[in-house]
């Protein structure tokens, strides 16, 4: 249905990125190995980083409180493993050097006390504290706290909640093997966030080349008729959340409105396991699945990680390398940090981690416009990508904010297809930047 | 470990996303222009010989000397890797007579890349389709030479005789009475069709080997396909109406001068047409209903290649006024 419509050239609000999701599509996640040494950093989320709630010394189990969220925009941290926390201090993270808490492994696997006690009634409001408590963030990446995303101003019905199945980055397959082994518990999330948030309609949204976890699903959803499946066409950035809402209810979110305005709420399907797990069976947020993919790698494959382990460990559980990485990225190639260091480890909202072959590394040298449009195109927020870069190259940053710079999502589909491969998402970014700026120092 | 590979021993790359690159460049867009030309240029060469061949070679060349030169001596990046001054050249050549003697070709080739192309300020900026710039100076100075439109087989210091175009032209004060008037002289549409037997300018006579390189350039995705049909679509719109409906009248103005390869090559070139999606169904549709006026109001038959130049320069104001609505927003970022 889709086919005839990427044939041609014209306004997509996307583009037909490269999927490469072949590798790892149709493997079972496996269980990663678990290091002796466990990584926790207390930024694992957007807003204010955790505080410790442990010293060096203290032994601890799995499912310990370790971090205590500080204020409403940060989230608790749990350990992974059962151990001995053993340093307190700077390690390289996503995000640069940043304060983690360290815990050595004492392969034990002892559980601590879970989120609440067997016996007690759980009325909407004790399930949003427990999701709270749980440490749950949006797990597709964006990593908010998800208890505020639940606690919608009360003036703003939430009508309709939106299922992120949508996993649009090439490589990542996380979320749809999650889908296809873990539907039953898929669907009893759901009813979770329905009883904190009654709404008519919940829509899962999956790329139509997802196929076998369309598949499950539908099964799956066969006798819930609050649920409905959305197949969308496979197109990059089809799961970003202004996107997904566009396509599926018809709204747009404006500038500095949240997706509560237009009476919804998307949610990663990881993150709606985890709640799951949080909700019905009292447990933190203490792992999750990874896809670990690329073609350096001899097994890509999708992992259950214990968060805090190091990226350096699930390279050996893929086998190690075949030919010599170029590039290693947390997340996807479309919107993922670069790394240099294996010791980063895998957080709450990792959901990916790429390798690129030294050859796929490389970016073609820059070479001017000819005004294809093509920028233009694929943006999914109707931007003018190479003019807002042109007017920042030129020093303007009023006309690159009249364009809409603060307005872009940057999901690099511009620089991307680009094919004179001009920087444009990068000099978007810098714009955003200086106009930011300019802006608090008035 | 037994890694054969260790992660410490990798040169990792820290540059910022996205990561990756469509594999596309944009040289590789103007080589596949290029071969959507060759079968233009392979009609041209069956229909008129080997005098094509030295046309396009020196157009080519003048194209790519300019360009070369000009940056050289202005000391700019030197771009002619980048293939559009190819694509110059060679819509140039094509869009000349087999009878253009070699000196208009220079001259042509030269005014298109330095006083369209790069005075502007280079690929992607310049404001006039350069091909069609030069072509349009070519026929308002040296018209003499460069409009004695010969028909295949003839020698290069052939009569100019009248190409079906000149007919429909001549017929435009009586259009509606001719409704069933087929001139004796007028060829009839299959031979317009294939390009057997008519005059014109090289690379245009034969519309179906246009339309087969139009059907490439869309099936490749470098061209919009709404484009050249909303330029053709007043055409045919307004013939047929002014006509009364006479369907026969509609197809001469469709099949004739430079109407379907402008639609294919100029109405769809990057720099000088917008930006927008608007923008160009504005431009396209614009030119289209200038084409039309042209034809039926002025003596001059080239009327196509005046159309686009007008638009061309309406284009900055297309993309000023037409952009598209940023998501969330409620007005056009203008
Ligand atoms: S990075 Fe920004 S400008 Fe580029 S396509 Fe995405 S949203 Fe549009
Ligand atoms: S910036 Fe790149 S994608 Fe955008 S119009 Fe120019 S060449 Fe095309």
């Amino acid at each position: 249905m889709f086919a005839i419509f990427s044939k041609l050239k014209w306004k997509k609000e996307g583009a037909y990125t490269v999927e490469r999701k072949d590798r790892t599509e149709h493997r079972r996640i496996e269980d990663a190995s678990v290091p002796s040494e466990l990584v926790y950093p207390l930024t694992m989320h957007i807003g204010a980083p955790a505080s410790p709630v442990v010293n060096v010394g203290d032994t601890v189990k799995i499912g310990t409180l370790i971090a205590e969220k500080n204020g409403a925009i940060s989230a608790n941290t749990y350990s992974s493993v059962s151990g001995e926390v053993i340093e307190i201090g700077s390690r390289p993270t996503v995000h640069g050097e940043a304060p983690c808490i360290i815990i050595k492994n004492d392969f034990q696997d002892q559980r601590d006390a879970p989120l609440y006690a067997n016996d007690e009634e759980l009325d909407p409001q004790k399930k949003l504290e427990i999701i709270a408590k749980a440490g749950i963030v949006g797990m597709g990446g964006a990593t908010f706290p998800t208890r505020v995303k639940l606690s919608p101003p009360k003036d703003k019905p939430i009508d309709t909640i939106i299922i992120n199945g949508a996993e649009c980055e090439p490589y990542a397959t996380a979320d749809h093997r999650l889908m296809v082994e873990y539907a039953e518990q898929l669907i009893e999330g759901i009813r979770v966030l329905q009883e904190i948030i009654p709404v008519e309609k919940v829509y899962i949204a999956i790329e139509s080349n997802a196929h076998e976890s369309v598949a499950v699903m539908n099964k799956a959803i066969a006798d819930s008729e609050h649920i409905e499946i959305k197949e969308l066409e496979t197109i990059y950035p089809q799961g970003s959340e202004k996107n997904l809402i566009k396509k599926i209810t018809k709204r747009e979110v404006s500038p500095g409105q949240l997706p509560a305005d237009v009476q919804t709420i998307v949610i990663n399907v990881a993150t709606t396991y985890a709640v799951y797990e949080a909700v019905r069976l009292g447990k933190p947020l203490t792992k999750r699945i990874t896809t670990v993919s690329g073609q350096p790698l001899k097994e890509p494959k999708n992992l259950w990680v214990r968060i805090g382990t190091p990226i350096e460990s699930l390279i050996e559980d893929c086998g190690g390398f075949q030919s010599m990485p170029g590039k290693m990225i947390h997340g996807g190639p479309m919107m993922g940090r670069p790394l240099n260091s294996g010791r980063v480890p895998v957080g709450k909202g990792t959901t990916t981690v790429t390798f690129l072959a030294e050859e796929e590394a490389e970016i073609d040298q820059r070479s001017p416009c000819i005004k294809c449009s093509e920028c233009l195109n694929v943006c999914p927020v109707s931007l003018q990508p190479i003019m807002i870069s042109n007017a920042y190259e030129k020093g303007n940053l009023k006309k690159a904010e009249k364009l809409g710079a603060l307005d872009c999502i940057e999901c690099g589909a511009c620089s991307y297809i680009c094919p004179s491969k001009i920087p444009i998402l990068e000099n978007i970014q810098k714009a955003k930047k200086a106009i930011r700026s300019s802006k608090e120092g008035a | 470990m037994s890694e054969v590979t260790a992660l410490t021993d990798a040169q990792l790359t820290m540059s910022n996303a996205p990561h990756l690159r469509q594999v596309r460049t944009s040289a590789w867009i103007m080589q596949q222009v290029i071969l959507a030309l060759m079968l233009p240029t392979i009609g041209a060469l069956y229909f008129f010989g080997w005098r094509v061949l030295v046309m396009i070679v020196v157009a080519i060349g003048s194209c790519v000397l300019s360009e070369y030169l000009f940056q050289k001596l202005t000391k700019r990046q030197i771009t002619i890797k980048d293939y559009s001054a190819v694509v110059t050249g060679l819509l140039l050549a094509l869009s000349l007579p087999v009878s253009a003697p070699i000196w208009t070709i220079i001259l042509g080739s030269g005014f298109a890349i330095i006083f369209i192309k790069q005075l502007f300020g280079g690929i992607g900026r310049n404001w006039f389709n350069p091909a069609v710039g030069a072509r349009i100076m070519l026929s308002v100075f040296f018209g003499e030479y460069v409009s004695g439109w010969v028909e295949p087989g003839e020698a290069v210091d052939a009569t100019s005789q009248a190409t079906p175009l000149g007919v429909v032209a001549n017929d435009r004060a009586d259009a509606v009475s001719t409704a069933t008037y087929v001139d004796a002289e007028m060829p009839n549409l299959v031979d317009m069709f294939l390009g057997t037997g008519v005059g014109g300018n090289i690379g245009e006579t034969s519309k179906l080997l246009i339309i087969l390189a139009l059907v490439y350039l869309i099936a490749r995705q470098i061209i919009d396909p709404f484009i050249p049909f909303l330029f053709i679509l007043p055409v045919a719109v307004i013939t047929l109406v002014t006509s009364g409906f006479d369907l026969e009248f509609m197809m001469q103005h469709l099949l004739s001068g430079a109407l379907i390869f402008a639609a294919t090559f100029m109405i769809t070139d990057y720099s000088s047409s917008p930006f927008t999606p608007h923008g160009k169904i504005a431009f396209a549709i614009g030119a289209g209903i200038l084409t039309v006026l042209f034809r039926y109001y002025s003596d001059y038959s080239g009327g196509v290649g005046f159309a686009i130049l007008i638009m061309n320069a309406c284009v900055p104001l297309l993309d000023k006024y037409l952009p598209p609505r940023i998501y969330g927003h409620k007005k056009r970022p203008i």
